[in-house]
């Protein structure tokens, strides 16, 4: 039986990770195909590291999406699916890592369109 | 010596009404020496960019910015430049002084509220993911700390200011957790300051008050969103955003705008009312400490636009900016 994103032309681009704890976490930049883009608090970029001070709460966003062999991050033109199995995997990884994570969200490309919001890094 | 400011002129009508003001705080003695941050449509056409890093970081060690309006570039992926400044300073409250200017004809009198909006969380984190095609999940983020700082600044404004009463406007029947736990951090906070009366109102309760009995209050307390309307809905009880100022402020900087649009259809014409820009100026030089030369600048305002011909056209008069901004000048003591 075909799963139903597959029926819906619904593609997992990457995942967002939510990882609970005081400071930055130095989170794995690459696990499998899954490359780490961003690090965000509060809807903030805090890695790649920026010079401006803000105030964090202990909640971090991790995204990673799929690397792929010629342009290095997936794009909607070049689409790579990220199967349950590597979904669960990373989190396996993560967790076995000794990170708290509190939640984990698929990123969606539906008709080759990004539907979630982009991490922006202040500009 | 003067004191450096940044200035971001903006789009639209924003580098004539920046203009006027800064030829009104030159003539007033405000002794600023303007450093002009490219910022807005205008730029990001040129660079791609609504506003660059290093002038993020050239705001934040000046500290102080005074900020015309700017245009959000249409399109997926432009976070708002009024957004991206907010949050890369780290300026978690917005404040907006809602009273009566003498001469400007409005339903009500007697109102002299400050609105103070929390600016970083809530819904403009900007989290969004479909789910499905059809189901869309936008994240509301409320966060202890980002309640405790914006109360307490509400608070110490109260205090500084002579206020009597601080309302906490929350929706906290219904989001139980999020605006519960906003509620229970202004309550915390309200332990500190017996002076000062403290309430809370239902958001919907509280704009119907607004456009009943606005001098009821004294210091509203919102999160984002509801700040954010709330806040143009109190514009509109003084006469609307062309003489609404704001202010944004952070432990690092402080950003003081017109809270207005860019109105293309009348930029460079010599039509727009500086007015807003120029309360956000007397915000910002109050903030700065130089109280007399912000009151002189008031005092003239009050005076311009208490004479209907030498207002401007949104305020039912004929004036230019120019003309506007002379009137200003001469009305300096």
């Amino acid at each position: 039986m075909a799963r139903y994103f597959e029926t819906q032309n619904i593609v997992v681009n990457g995942i967002d990770v939510y990882i609970a704890q005081k400071d930055i976490p130095t989170m794995p930049e690459k696990i499998s195909s899954l490359k780490l883009q961003a690090i965000s608090n509060r809807g903030s970029q805090v890695w790649p590291l920026s010079d401006l001070k803000i105030e964090m709460c202990d909640l971090y966003r991790c995204r990673y999406l799929v690397e792929t062999q010629n342009s290095g991050i997936s794009t909607p033109r070049e689409l790579v699916h990220v199967s349950d199995q590597l979904c669960f995997e990373a989190l396996q990884q993560i967790s076995n890592l000794g990170f708290e994570i509190t939640q984990f969200e698929k990123l969606l490309v539906i008709d080759g369109k990004k539907s979630f919001s982009e991490i922006i890094d202040g500009l | 010596m003067k004191t450096p400011v940044c200035l971001i002129r903006g789009d639209g009508i924003g580098p004539e009404i920046a203009t006027a003001v800064c030829d009104i705080l030159e003539a007033a003695g405000a002794d600023l020496q303007w450093i002009e941050i490219p910022a807005g449509l205008g730029h990001f056409e040129k660079s791609g960019h609504g506003i660059d890093k290093s002038s993020l970081e050239k705001m934040s060690h000046v500290k102080f910015t005074l900020k015309g309006p700017t245009a959000t570039p249409s399109g997926g992926g432009h976070r708002s430049i009024n957004v991206a400044i907010r949050k890369a300073l780290d300026l978690f409250v917005n404040v907006r002084p809602i009273y009566n200017l003498p001469g400007l004809e409005t339903p009500f009198k007697n109102i002299n509220l400050m609105i103070v909006r929390e600016n970083i969380e809530d819904t403009y984190a900007g989290i969004e993911y479909f789910k499905t095609r059809d189901v869309v999940h936008s994240l509301r983020i409320s966060t202890r700390s980002g309640a405790l700082r914006t109360h307490r600044y509400a608070f110490d404004m109260a205090k500084r200011e002579g206020r009597k009463k601080i309302t906490c406007v929350h929706k906290a029947n219904i989001m139980k957790l999020t605006d519960g736990l906003w509620l229970e951090c202004f309550r915390e906070v309200a332990k500190d300051y017996p002076q000062i009366q403290s309430s809370d109102i239902i958001v919907d309760n509280c704009c119907m008050q607004l456009v009943q009995r606005p001098e009821q209050f004294d210091v509203l307390v919102l999160p984002n969103l509801f700040g954010d309307i709330v806040s143009d809905l109190g514009a509109g009880l003084i006469g609307g955003l062309g003489v609404a100022s704001g202010a944004n402020i952070g432990i690092h900087a402080a950003v003081f705008e017109a809270v207005h649009g860019t109105a293309p259809d009348i930029a460079g014409q010599n039509k727009a009312n500086p007015t807003a820009l120029l309360l956000s100026a007397v915000g910002l030089l109050k903030h700065m400490n130089k109280l007399s030369c912000a009151e002189r600048i008031e005092k003239a305002l009050v005076k311009t636009l208490q004479t209907s011909e030498l207002r401007t056209g949104d305020l039912k008069g004929k004036n230019s900016t120019q003309g506007f901004t002379k009137a200003v000048i001469s009305n300096l003591n």
